[in-house]
C-alpha cells in the first residue's frame, strides 16, 4: 500500500522589493555605507571608503557602522540609508 | 482536515525513509515518515488552525505554520504532548535578542539549547538523572530533534550555505535538557526567571557543546568548587570574553555542596561574576572582536592596566543555572555551555501552553 508523505519544507516569506534603479555615475550622488565592523575588515573598509570617495566623487556620504557585527543594523538606520542615499554599499566581513 | 503541503507517494516504509533523505529533509539521521494521520493527530491535539503562522524562521525566511511544525515534529518522533514545548522553543528563538539569523549562520559553533523546567519535566518523562545532557529519553531526544528539523527544513540552516559554522557540534542533531527539581536545592529555574511554579517553561540559549567540569564537590569546600567552575568559565577561547550568556548545568552533588556551604543561587552567580576573570595582560592576546566594538572588554577596564581583571560574566542574567544529572562520583560534575557572546543567542524564555483537556 502506498504511503503519502507531506513536505516539511516551509514556504518562503518574500519581502517586497523596490524597483531597481540604475545609476550611470556616483558623481554628485549620495553614497551610503552599512559596515559590520568585523575585525578582519577594518583596514579594507577604510581603504574602500577612501577609494570610493576619491575615484567616484559622491557629493556626500552617510555612514552606518553596526554596533553588533553579527546582528542586523538598527531598523531606523537602514531606513535612513534607504531614504537619504542614492546608492548603498553593504559590507560583511567575517 | 485540509493540509496544504505538497505530497509525495512512496511504496513502503523503507522507501519513505530513503525518500526523505533524497529530498534533503533530514541532516543525516533517519526520520519518521510524515504521514497525514500522524500530522493530523498533532494538529487535533493542539486544537489550532494548521494555517496559523507561528513565525518566520531565518535565514531562509521560512514560514513556520502549525502544519509545517507538526510535520517536522512527526519526523522527529515527538509524542503529541511534546509539541507545545517545541512551539514555545521556536517562539523563544524568534525573539530579537536571540538573533536566530546570526545563530544559524555564524562561524562559531553555537546551537540553540532547549532547557525545560517545571511540572512537565516529570509528567513527560525527561531524563534529568544520569546522562541528562546526553541520551536516555524520548522527550529530550525528540524535542531537541524537532527543533533542529524546524531550523533545517523551515529555517534553511544547512551547513556550508548558509550555515558557516566552522565545526558545529553533536548538539546540532538534538539539544534539549531539563531541570531536576527533586534534587535542586534552590528555586526552580523558571521561578527565578519570574514565571509561576506551576508553569512549564522553555528557555533557549545558543551555546557550545557542554564542557565537563569535575568540581570535586564530594570532597572539597564550596569555595574550591566555585574556584574550579570559575576557572572553566574564564578561558580565552570562549566568546563570553565579549559578554553574553552561558548555561551551567550543575550535577546534584555540586548544587548540594554549594547550598550546604551557604550559597543561594544568586550568591553563586555573584561569586562566579567576581571569580571568572582574566587579567588584561592575558586577554589582550586574543584579537577576535574589534576594539571599536561596544562589546570589547576595553569598554569595561583600562586596556593599559595589565593587572586589571576582565569579567566573563557581565550581568547576573548572563548566567543560566540549573541542577540536573546523576549523583555520580565524588567528583561532583557540572556541564558548562559557553555561549556565542554578546553577539546573539541570548537566553529567552517562554511559558508552554498545553491545550486544555
Amino acid at each position: 500500500m502506498d504511503i503519502l508523505l507531506f513536505d516539511p519544507v516551509g514556504d518562503i516569506d518574500l519581502p517586497e522589493r523596490a524597483e531597481e534603479k540604475v545609476l550611470d555615475t556616483l558623481k554628485g550622488k549620495v553614497v551610503g555605507y552599512i559596515f559590520n565592523q568585523h575585525n578582519s575588515s577594518l583596514v579594507f573598509w577604510k581603504h574602500l571608503e577612501e577609494n570610493v570617495e576619491s575615484a567616484l566623487e559622491p557629493s556626500s556620504t552617510l555612514k552606518v557602522y553596526k554596533p553588533n557585527t553579527w546582528a542586523p543594523a538598527p531598523k531606523d538606520k537602514i531606513e535612513q540609508v534607504i531614504q537619504e542615499t542614492d546608492f548603498a554599499l553593504v559590507g560583511v566581513g567575517a | 482536515m485540509q493540509l496544504l503541503s505538497h505530497t509525495f507517494k512512496v511504496p513502503d516504509i523503507a522507501a519513505a525513509v530513503e525518500f526523505c533523505y533524497q529530498q534533503g529533509w533530514t541532516d543525516g539521521l533517519p526520520v519518521v515518515p510524515p504521514t497525514q494521520e500522524a500530522i493530523e493527530r498533532i494538529i487535533d491535539y493542539l486544537g489550532r488552525d494548521p494555517k496559523e503562522v507561528v513565525g518566520i524562521v531565518n535565514p531562509r525566511n521560512g514560514i513556520a505554520t502549525i502544519e509545517k511544525i507538526a510535520i517536522n515534529c512527526v519526523m522527529a518522533g515527538c509524542l503529541v504532548e511534546y509539541v507545545p514545548i517545541v512551539i514555545a522553543a521556536l517562539e523563544a528563538m524568534l525573539e530579537e535578542p536571540f538573533n536566530l539569523n546570526g545563530v544559524q549562520t555564524t562561524t562559531h559553533c553555537c546551537a540553540p539549547l532547549v532547557v525545560v523546567s517545571g511540572p512537565a519535566v516529570k509528567s513527560l518523562g525527561f531524563n534529568t538523572a544520569e546522562g541528562a545532557l546526553g541520551h536516555g529519553s524520548r522527550a529530550n531526544a525528540t524535542i531537541g530533534r524537532a527543533v533542529r528539523l524546524i531550523l533545517w527544513n523551515i529555517g534553511g540552516g544547512l551547513p556550508g550555505e548558509p550555515c558557516k559554522t566552522t565545526h558545529g557540534h553533536p548538539g546540532y542533531y538534538s539539544f534539549c535538557i531539563a531541570e531536576n527539581e527533586d534534587v535542586n536545592p534552590w528555586e526552580p529555574l523558571h521561578v527565578g526567571l519570574g514565571f509561576k511554579a506551576e508553569e512549564t517553561v522553555v528557555t533557549v540559549a545558543a551555546v557550545e557543546s557542554p564542557h565537563s567540569i569535575g568540581t570535586g564537590a564530594g570532597y572539597t569546600s564550596s569555595d574550591d568548587v566555585l574556584f574550579v567552575i570559575a576557572d572553566a568559565i574564564a578561558t580565552l577561547g570562549s566568546n563570553n570574553l565579549s559578554g553574553g550568556d552561558m548555561v551551567l548545568a550543575l550535577g546534584p552533588l555540586a548544587s548540594e555542596n554549594l547550598s550546604k556551604g551557604g550559597y543561594s543561587k544568586q550568591d553563586v552567580v555573584r561569586e562566579l561574576m567576581e571569580r571568572a576573570v582574566r587579567p588584561v595582560r592575558e586577554v589582550k592576546r586574543k584579537h577576535s572582536i574589534a576594539p571599536v566594538s561596544p562589546f570589547h572588554w576595553n569598554k569595561l577596564v583600562d586596556p593599559g592596566d595589565d593587572e586589571a581583571l576582565v569579567p566573563f560574566i557581565r550581568k547576573p542574567e548572563n548566567l543560566v543555572i540549573l541542577t540536573t544529572g546523576g549523583w555520580g562520583s565524588l567528583g561532583g560534575f557540572a556541564g558548562l555551555f559557553p555561549g556565542w557572546g554578546s553577539l546573539g543567542g541570548l537566553n529567552q524564555s517562554k511559558a508552554v501552553h498545553f491545550p486544555k483537556a
